[in-house]
């Protein structure tokens, strides 16, 4: 399982799937905090795209849990958000994320990303 | 009260006499230093008329007794009674003087500590306006920071939205036909969003900032609510959904603005529709005394407690707790918010979390929701006042000669600089008002004549010229749209007055009547009325107040009134007062003239005018 989109936004996930997919990567989509948590334990994904504003539980307790689970806290996370605000960037970080990319993004440069990532790892 | 004084002195004597030993005692002479500290003290008259009383009862006293040398007895006694009971009096008298300066003094002091202490008031009131101005306008740029995160963060879903699909699509070739128009109208329906996005933002902040034009009219609420059912009606249809109609079948006329209840109504409605996925909405209308009653109801997911009065707020949307939300800015609800409010209503919702919702608005049945264009009254003030009209498009011509003739004035039109030139030169108008001149030459010319003839020039501008009218001076301007309390104001301010005005308050006829003899009819202008609230002081301000005596009770509150209001502080004020009312001290009074001396009002009176015309 290389990466799993975490957004309640319909076109959000579309999009990012759409292009992961072309590009040949395994990709899961979580609606809300909950479904996330329990596909991340799952799956383990290399990747997760996680958006802050999502129903149940919030992008930060998200952010959170995954990195204080010792089986899936290896996981590359990249929060993924509308807000660019220098506060959330702080609050995202104290969560453990690895890496902000704001809305509106172009999936060409998240597709680069994913590639930096993957190859690193 | 002046006997009993006297007696007084005289009874308190006699127990000294025989304290010191009866009349032959050598110490009768302390009699007379004692005398002279009581005189200084006290009343000098009234203790001068007692112990001479006395010395000649004293002096009487050795007669009676068959003394030896009675003459010599009265000189022994009276020389040095004399002697000292006069230079006594003086001192009395003399103390007396210092006494009232002293009064005086303090009552002058009590009158600059009133004044002062009104004026401490007066700042501490603005203080306060100032201090509350500055809170909301933190309130108001709070606010404002708060909306335009909102709003950048609801343009950037769409935004997102657009651009990744976009990309897409101009990166990859190999995309299959259908998945290719499943973006592009991904695309078309984004932007359709932003679009339906800027509009509500557009309005919400045109309704927060008052720049909204209200087309505030007579409407039937049964109309606009069933025209709204009959717009959603379709909608309903395609997701399965019944609507039940409980709207009475008779008219409720409100007043308000159409178009803009009948937003809120379909507001309301597309919540319904978007988060009831199956049942029935229903729409009804309910009458009480004082209001109406709008509710729509829906079977659908209910809203969270507390949720209930977040959701009217901007940019937050119902379902953030649910997942597969529908979309939708959170804009509708809280402009649909501010219409009700601007209409003096109120909205809200009730609501059971699985069982549905439903949405209540009421408007009240008999209220003026605006602040109308008031009806001005055609005051005698300008009756007859003529005003030159300078404007060649005829249609604005005449809009402005109706406008100003509803005023009182006499207007003549003239559609030509040239002509205008003419017809002030010869007629001599008392104000020329000018649509915007096409050529300043001419406008120089009319400027030139103005100043020769001291004829006032107002310039007719529509608001955003304002910034060029001021370039080119003139006496002031009446602004597009003609609003007629505007055009009044203005012209008040300028014209020249033929007379001075006199505001007479009273509730006795024949004391405003004397007052109005006394003044003289035919120089001043004046107005009779009962009290403050029958004369609109802002609209005809008087040179002169007069407070007639005949309002007793109430001729505190009056004055108290008109010192402390920032329009009438300035005004010269006269009281007329009876002569038992003398000692009264008001604050800030100007002058004020005794019941006896009517003639004095008359000089005062004019004085005032006088000194009022000089500010």
């Amino acid at each position: 399982m290389d990466i799993l989109i975490v957004d309640d936004e319909p076109y959000i996930q579309r999009s990012l799937s759409f292009v992961f997919r072309k590009e040949g990567f395994a990709v899961e989509i979580a609606s809300n905090g909950e479904e996330a948590l329990r596909k991340a334990k799952e799956l383990k994904p290399k990747i997760i795209f996680l958006d802050l504003m999502i129903p149940k539980i919030n992008g930060f307790d998200v952010c959170k849990a995954i990195k204080s689970d010792k089986e899936i806290s290896g996981c590359y996370v990249i929060i993924l958000t509308a807000k660019g605000q220098e506060v959330d960037k702080e609050r995202g970080l104290q969560a453990g994320a690895d890496e902000f990319i704001t809305k509106p993004f172009s999936p060409m440069e998240i597709i680069s990303r994913v590639r930096d990532v993957l190859q690193v790892k | 009260m002046k006997k009993f004084y006297f007696y007084f002195a005289l009874l308190s004597l006699i127990p000294f006499i025989f304290f010191t030993g009866g009349v032959e005692s050598p110490m009768r002479f302390l009699y007379y230093p004692i005398m002279v500290l009581l005189i200084a003290v006290f009343d000098s008259k009234t203790l001068l008329q007692a112990s001479l009383t006395f010395s000649i009862v004293y002096c009487l006293i050795p007669f009676a007794r068959g003394s030896e040398y009675p003459f010599y007895t009265v000189i022994i006694n009276v020389l040095p009674f004399l002697l000292t009971a006069i230079p006594a009096g003086r001192i009395s008298d003399m103390l007396k003087q210092e006494r009232d300066s002293l009064r005086k003094t303090t009552d002058t002091f009590h009158g600059v500590t009133n004044t002062l202490n009104l004026q401490i008031m007066n700042l501490q009131s603005k203080i306060d306006a100032l201090s509350e101005t500055c809170n909301r306008l933190k309130e108001l740029s709070e606010n404002r920071i708060r909306f335009i995160s909102g709003v950048s963060h609801e343009i950037r879903s769409p935004l997102s939205s657009i651009r990744s699909f976009s990309e897409i699509l101009l990166n990859y070739d190999d995309i299959d036909e259908k998945t290719r128009r499943e973006f592009l109208n991904i695309i078309n329906e984004e932007s359709e969003r932003l679009t339906d996005l800027t509009n509500e933002i557009l309005d919400i902040v045109a309704i927060e900032f008052g720049k909204i034009q209200w087309q505030m009219d007579e409407v039937d609420m049964t109309d606009v609510v069933e025209s709204a059912v009959a717009t959603i009606i379709p909608l309903t249809k395609n997701k399965g959904l019944s609507v039940e109609n409980n709207i009475p079948q008779r008219h409720f006329f409100i007043r308000g603005d159409k178009n803009r209840l009948f937003q809120v109504m379909l507001n309301l409605l597309s919540n319904a529709l978007k988060f009831t996925s199956q049942g029935k909405i229903s729409v009804g209308i309910e009458e009480s005394a004082d209001d109406l009653k709008v509710y729509v109801s829906d079977t659908g997911e209910g809203i969270y407690p507390e949720e209930k009065d977040k959701i009217f707020e901007e940019f937050y949307r119902i379902g953030d707790g649910l997942a597969g939300r529908p979309k939708g800015a959170g804009i509708g609800l809280s402009i649909s918010k501010k219409i009700i409010e601007a209409h003096k209503g109120r909205i809200w919702v009730e609501s059971q979390l699985g069982k549905g919702s439903t949405f209540f608005f009421t408007l009240p049945k008999e209220e003026i929701i605006l602040p109308k264009v008031e009806d001005v009254d055609t005051g005698a003030d300008f009756h007859g006042r003529h005003i030159l009209v300078l404007e060649n498009y005829k249609p604005l011509r005449q809009v402005l000669r109706v406008a100003l003739e509803t005023l009182g004035f006499k207007t003549t039109g003239a559609e030509s600089t040239k002509q205008g030139l003419d017809i002030a030169k010869m007629d001599k108008p008392d104000a020329i008002v000018i649509g915007y001149p096409k050529n300043e030459d001419y406008f120089g010319e009319l400027r030139i004549l103005s100043r020769i003839q001291g004829i006032p020039l107002f310039l007719v501008i529509v608001i955003d010229d304002e910034q060029r009218g001021f370039q080119i001076a003139v006496n002031g301007y009446i602004s597009k749209p003609f609003d007629k309390n505007q055009i009044l104001s203005t012209l008040e301010q300028v014209l020249p007055r033929k007379r001075g005005k006199i505001l007479i308050i009273s509730h006795d006829n024949e004391e405003a009547r004397n007052v109005q003899l006394l003044i003289g009819i035919h120089e001043y202008e004046t107005i009779i009325v009962p009290d403050l609230y029958s004369h609109n002081l802002t609209r005809h301000m008087p040179d002169v107040i007069v407070v007639g005596i005949s309002l007793s009770d109430e001729v505190y509150s009056t004055i108290r009134f008109l010192r402390s209001n920032q329009t009438t502080v300035k005004i010269p004020l006269l009281l007329i007062l009876n002569s038992s009312q003398r000692d009264i001290n008001y604050i800030g009074l100007n002058s004020s003239a005794y019941g006896s001396g009517l003639k004095k009002i008359a000089e005062k009176m004019k004085e005032g005018i006088f000194s009022s015309a000089n500010h």
